[in-house]
């Protein structure tokens, strides 16, 4: 086995995996507090993904300064939607939630299709062709620094739950919604910045994804499905395990590309097999907090 | 209510009247329409069956796709009589059910939603990627049902009447059934019914078996009438969606909710994907989210809220 190949599979696994993390930190966030199945998810990364394109290709302004926009933009969408159509059906049933959000993504899905059509779009940025020499390896700069936004607002967001009033709020509400409703932590000031605050995390997604890959109106479906592999296999709402899942899922995806026969076609099922035999072998995840 | 059950034979016989002899009426497309309406009736009222355990599926294009691809392969292989094809394509679909079912309903029902999403993309992966048995992406052709032609469209039709009418019959009896008492149980209370001695895991594989069995039937049938099949089509997630918002607008928990759903809404969508054609799929999204937030009860339920008013 040649050395310097498989290191560069490793660092493109983690580099991929890295951009898993980013989105299902997010959507774990908002399992872990409101215990929904969110498929809008997706929607706020690929909305993430539209408004840095458009905004560079119209007002030629960088994906770097586009990021606090998308956030900001993402975060109130987030809680407008969790305002106004996740909060009257919290208490409902899990059938009644997941359509919901299914037809929220069908909605935002084909208002995109409509509104921008179902091609495939990628912008070109002054950095985007540059790649760094690691000894052997070669990566592609806009990849490095998505991983580097990836990390950046993964460690603000667990230093936040940590740190803030928030965050304390939101791991009491992580581990028992009634009990800390009964401590007079207001729940619903908590659900609604949760949910700004995971959007806001998929928003950022997006943005990486645009500079590092197309555009189009199903990119976010074709996320959200590893996203949600990824929150199963970490354990729901465990931070630290969605981004474990996600290297794990990240490495694999490269291994498997570049090592086995045909490996690009088999790779889009890994996050598939992995999730079913995790839930075979350990139905709550691997870091499932008891 | 035997009074009510009698009141509603009357419609009933008069609805399968008109089914049976519309083929005198209709010209071919409209015959391919109702064949696709029909489809739809087994696939929502199948999908229906589970959500009676209080357990979704967001997956139901699996065993669809399973049932085509059995149902495909076999024949090109053996040339089985078509009936037993499909056949064998229900049992095909139930069997991956089982252990899906076997698999994940032990858990939370969000496990079993996720993880049926993950096993129909699974499987179309699998089918493109083992092109020595299922020659791949390019899809498999057979040759068409009963030799092709107008003639052939018309016993296909029969063919797919007989089948919706026993997957109703199936819903209704089981509705009426102890089974039913027992998934409800399941549904309003899962520890208390594990200590009145109902396993909750059995009956929910029960139910998802049941679900996926005439599913497999019609993905057979199918691909026998379209006389092709091909990844995308087998195990497309549309398929899935529409098994959810037929049951869902029609009324969920009852057995006429689901073909009622089937039938307005293959004949709608139909309709805007041929004046909207882009992004027509948004007024589906609108109806989910309407019918969640203000028919909850679906159109049986506002019917029946009707006429108790007058």
């Amino acid at each position: 086995m040649d050395l310097a190949i498989f290191a560069q599979v490793i660092a493109n696994g983690i580099l991929t995996g890295g951009l898993y993390a980013l989105i299902a930190v997010g959507l774990t966030l908002i399992f872990g507090v409101m215990r929904v199945i969110n498929f809008v998810h997706g929607e706020t990364l690929m909305l993430g993904s539209y408004l840095t394109y458009f905004l560079f290709t119209l007002y030629g302004i960088d994906p770097f300064l586009s990021l606090p926009l998308a956030i900001c933009a993402l975060f109130v969408l987030g809680v407008a939607i969790q305002r106004f159509f996740i909060n009257p059906v919290i208490d409902a049933p899990h059938l009644n939630q997941i359509l919901l959000t299914f037809g929220l993504v069908l909605i935002i899905q084909n208002l995109a299709l409509i509104l921008w059509s179902g091609n495939y779009i990628s912008m070109t940025t002054r950095y985007s062709a540059i790649s760094l020499k690691f000894g052997p390896l070669s990566v592609g700069l806009t990849r490095v620094l998505g991983l580097i936004i990836a990390v950046f607002l993964t460690v603000l967001l667990t230093l936040a739950l940590k740190r803030t009033e928030w965050g304390k709020a939101v791991r009491a509400v992580t581990q028992d919604r009634e009990a800390a409703m009964l401590m007079g932590v207001n729940v619903n000031r908590v659900n609604m910045v949760a949910f700004g605050v995971g959007s806001a995390m998929g928003g950022a997604g997006g943005v990486v994804t645009s500079m590092i890959m197309y555009t189009f109106p199903l990119v976010g479906m074709l996320f959200v499905l590893k996203a949600f592999a990824i929150v199963v296999l970490g354990g729901f709402g465990s931070i630290a395990g969605a981004v474990v899942g996600s290297l794990i899922l990240g490495l694999t995806e490269s291994l498997v590309t570049h090592y086995v026969p045909r490996g690009s076609g088999w790779a889009e099922g890994v996050s598939f097999a992995v999730l079913v035999l995790i839930l075979v072998v350990r139905p709550k995840g691997l870091f499932y907090a008891e | 209510m035997p009074n009510k059950a009698y009141a509603k034979i009357p419609g009933l016989v008069a609805l399968l009247v008109l089914l049976a002899f519309l083929p005198a009426f209709l010209g071919p497309y409209s015959m391919h329409m109702m064949i696709l309406v029909l489809i739809y009736v087994v696939i929502a009222t199948s999908w229906n069956i589970l959500v009676w355990t209080h357990q979704i599926s967001l997956g139901h294009a699996a065993f669809f796709g399973i049932g085509a691809y059995t149902g495909a392969l076999i024949y090109n292989a053996w040339r089985l009589p078509p009936y037993l094809d499909m056949l064998l394509g229900g049992i095909f679909a139930s069997l991956s059910a089982v252990v899906l079912g076997v698999i994940c309903l032990r858990m939370a029902p969000w496990a079993l939603a996720i993880a049926t999403l993950a096993f129909a993309e699974a499987m179309k992966v699998l089918v493109i990627m083992l092109p020595g048995l299922t020659e791949g992406a390019e899809g498999v052709g057979i040759p068409p049902l009963f030799g092709g032609g107008e003639a052939a469209r018309t016993k296909a039709y029969y063919l797919i009447f007989g089948i919706a009418c026993l997957s109703v019959l199936l819903a209704y009896t089981l509705k009426r059934s102890k089974l039913y008492y027992a998934f409800t149980a399941i549904h309003d209370d899962e520890d208390a019914a594990n200590m009145l001695g109902i396993n909750p895991t059995k009956y929910k594989v029960v139910a998802f078996t049941l679900s996926a069995f005439f599913v497999g039937i019609v993905g057979s049938f199918y691909a026998h009438y379209i006389a092709y099949i091909d990844p995308h089509a087998a195990f497309n997630i549309h398929i899935s969606v529409e098994a959810q918002i037929m049951p869902l607008m029609g009324g969920l928990y009852t057995v006429a909710g689901p073909v009622v759903g089937a039938f307005i809404l293959t004949l709608l969508g139909e309709y805007l994907r041929i004046t909207i054609k882009t992004g027509y799929l948004i007024v589906y999204g609108i109806i989910l989210v309407v019918v969640i937030f203000y028919l909850p009860q679906g159109l049986i339920g506002l019917a029946e809220k009707w006429v108790k008013k007058r």
